[in-house]
């Protein structure tokens, strides 16, 4: 596995647990152990995505990645689908 | 993947509900030009396009038309918030009312659902953004004859916003196609299409086409 496809992967894994989390919670908003590992995920997920973004450039259009120096990186290839990840 | 921003686009706020302009409207949901068909012709077109910065077009612009689909069903909605049997009745809206309740569901204002005959996707990338301008431009015309029908100001406004997206859509469009020009034969666009002929299919083609 490439250092691309390992940390894209942390931030699945952690993206997955956070959607999880929320869904769960759309249904038991109260929840306070849900809450626990929302927020735990939501720690993770935010150090996963800054880790990638660093190094392989921007995950969200809104993301400060999204620009480098001059350049708008946020249209620079692979895409999601091209299996690279 | 996608996520989901708990906002619209541009805001929405109708202070009086009226059915017959939500039966108008809500073609720009459903109907052949609508903000359905158009999110899933760009979204979908994306996977043959050769140039990163039309896949970035077509990706950017796909998103703002989901977000589109949902100001148009917002208004669909304010448009049909708390109404009477007998508003319903002498609306025509009764035609709808009786397969969806007040529910927005993805219809032209004919009353035909949404068909995914409405979009095309070449898998040739002059094809499909040209296919994109001509959507565009259709959409700014539903919007303007949506103009000509409707004169509410509180629906108005969010509409004028929606057509002029069309518009720069269609600029933006525009670029893609120039951008794909750029990376073709200058003195045969048609040469080849380039998201599926390679280097050594192109060859033959070109024997094929010579013969």
């Amino acid at each position: 596995m490439t250092d691309r496809a390992k940390l894209m992967r942390q931030v699945q894994n952690h993206a997955f647990a956070l959607n999880e989390a929320a869904l769960y919670l759309d249904g038991h908003p109260d929840n306070e152990k849900a809450i626990a590992y929302y927020n735990r995920q939501h720690n993770l997920l935010r150090q996963a995505v800054c880790e990638y973004e660093m190094a392989f450039g921007p995950l969200m259009q809104n993301s400060e990645a999204a620009t480098s120096g001059d350049r708008w990186t946020w249209v620079d290839g692979p895409w999601p689908w091209e299996g690279e990840n | 993947m996608w996520s989901y921003d708990k906002k619209l686009q541009y805001p929405v706020h109708i202070k009086t509900p009226n059915p017959k302009t939500a039966q108008i409207i809500i073609t720009q949901l459903g109907g052949p030009d609508g903000e359905l068909g158009a999110a899933t012709r760009y979204l979908n077109q994306r996977y043959s396009m050769p140039y990163d910065k039309t896949v970035g077009i077509l990706t950017d612009i796909g998103t703002e038309e989901l977000a589109h689909s949902e100001m148009i069903a917002a208004i669909v909605y304010q448009l049909t918030r708390n109404l009477s049997i007998d508003e319903i009745k002498a609306s025509g809206f009764d035609t709808y009312f009786v397969d969806h309740t007040t529910g927005v569901y993805p219809v032209a204002a004919s009353g035909v659902p949404f068909d995914a005959k409405y979009f095309a996707v070449k898998g040739d990338p002059i094809a499909d953004l040209v296919e994109d301008l001509a959507a565009e431009q259709k959409a700014r015309v539903t919007y303007d004859n949506i103009l000509r029908l409707v004169d509410d100001p509180d629906v108005l406004d969010p509409i004028r916003f929606l057509r002029e997206r069309e518009i720069v859509h269609f600029q933006r469009f525009g670029d893609a196609l120039s951008i794909t020009q750029d990376h073709l034969n200058s003195k045969n666009f048609y040469a080849f299409n380039p998201a599926f002929d390679s280097a050594e299919n192109q060859s033959a083609n070109r024997k094929r086409k010579n013969r």
